[in-house]
């Protein structure tokens, strides 16, 4: 039998440019406030919605809001299981490029 | 299109993908440790230390000039990080935090129940304070800082320099500045240019 297609191991809710970069930005366990992902990936603030709300839904990363003085924040950190969709899509990116070499 | 192209394409898209997800990583990291501010404001208490201490000489001008700035650069930086819209992850942010109130705490009881006694004391709780911050924040120039404190300290025991103060603070306001200018052009290398 032969070895799945490294594209297998790609996955749809992580493999999207944006929601990768989130994760990406998030990989090292800091928290980010929303307003802070949003200028670095440079994204529109429903664009930046969208993108959250699919990997909050997928349990990849989870959001707080803060209240108190002055205006609310969010802030949002990635799970265990976001940790571990982000290294298992890029170890199947690195197995895409191998079978190609 | 030719089926070369297209596998050539993928793996380019994906050598992108894996480079800016690493590149995003470690920017998280270096915005979720800002460490050049604490760097400026120990640059530039120390630095401000230095005509205090030669002018005021006779009267432990450096005693009352440290019980006043060491609280103003600890709520500073405080402030600056708590104001961020990045933060480290818990584990890091406590060993910090608490790092900070002991090396507060530390030093004003030095300062001003211990004048005198050894001179070296203050200077010792800021380079073991800057050690556990490089090791938190895993940051190599406040690491440096850290070594350049403990060994001028050493150096000045064993020497047994005269103005073992001016020494010191000129040695560790030096390295904390360009240790805070290197860590600045790193964060944004656009400031380079």
């Amino acid at each position: 039998m032969t070895d799945p297609h490294p594209t297998v191991g790609l996955d749809d809710t992580v493999h999207q440019r944006s929601r990768l970069g989130i994760l990406a930005l998030l990989r090292s366990g800091v928290g980010i406030e929303f307003a802070s992902i949003r200028n670095e990936l440079h994204l529109t603030d429903g664009n930046l919605n969208r993108h959250l709300k699919v990997l909050e839904d997928a349990a990849f990363i989870s959001s707080r809001r803060e209240t108190g003085r002055g205006r609310p924040r969010t802030w949002v950190t990635i799970t265990a299981a976001g940790q571990a969709a982000l290294e298992q899509e890029l170890a199947a990116l690195r197995a895409l490029i191998a079978a190609a070499e | 299109m030719n089926p070369a192209t297209n596998v050539n394409g993928d793996v380019e898209a994906a050598r992108r993908l894996i480079g800016d997800a690493e590149a995003l990583g470690e920017r998280g990291w270096r915005l979720a440790s800002p460490v050049w501010f604490p760097q400026i404001v120990t640059a530039l208490a120390v630095l401000a230390s230095v005509p205090v201490a030669l002018l005021l000489d006779q009267d432990n001008g450096a005693g009352w000039y440290w019980t006043v700035m060491t609280p103003v650069a600890a709520v500073a930086s405080g402030w600056f990080f708590a104001s961020r819209g990045v933060r480290a992850p818990d584990r890091v942010g406590l060993v910090v935090l608490a790092t900070g109130v002991a090396m507060l705490i530390g030093s004003l009881l030095v300062v001003r129940l211990a004048a005198g006694s050894w001179d070296m004391a203050p200077w010792l709780i800021l380079g073991m304070g800057f050690a556990v911050f490089a090791a938190a924040w895993r940051s190599v120039s406040t690491a440096v800082i850290a070594l350049a404190v403990l060994g001028a300290v050493v150096a000045v025991t064993l020497t047994d320099a005269a103005d073992s103060y001016l020494v010191l603070a000129l040695v560790v306001g030096v390295v904390a500045g360009g240790a805070a200018v290197v860590e600045l052009v790193r964060a944004d290398p656009a400031r380079a240019r």
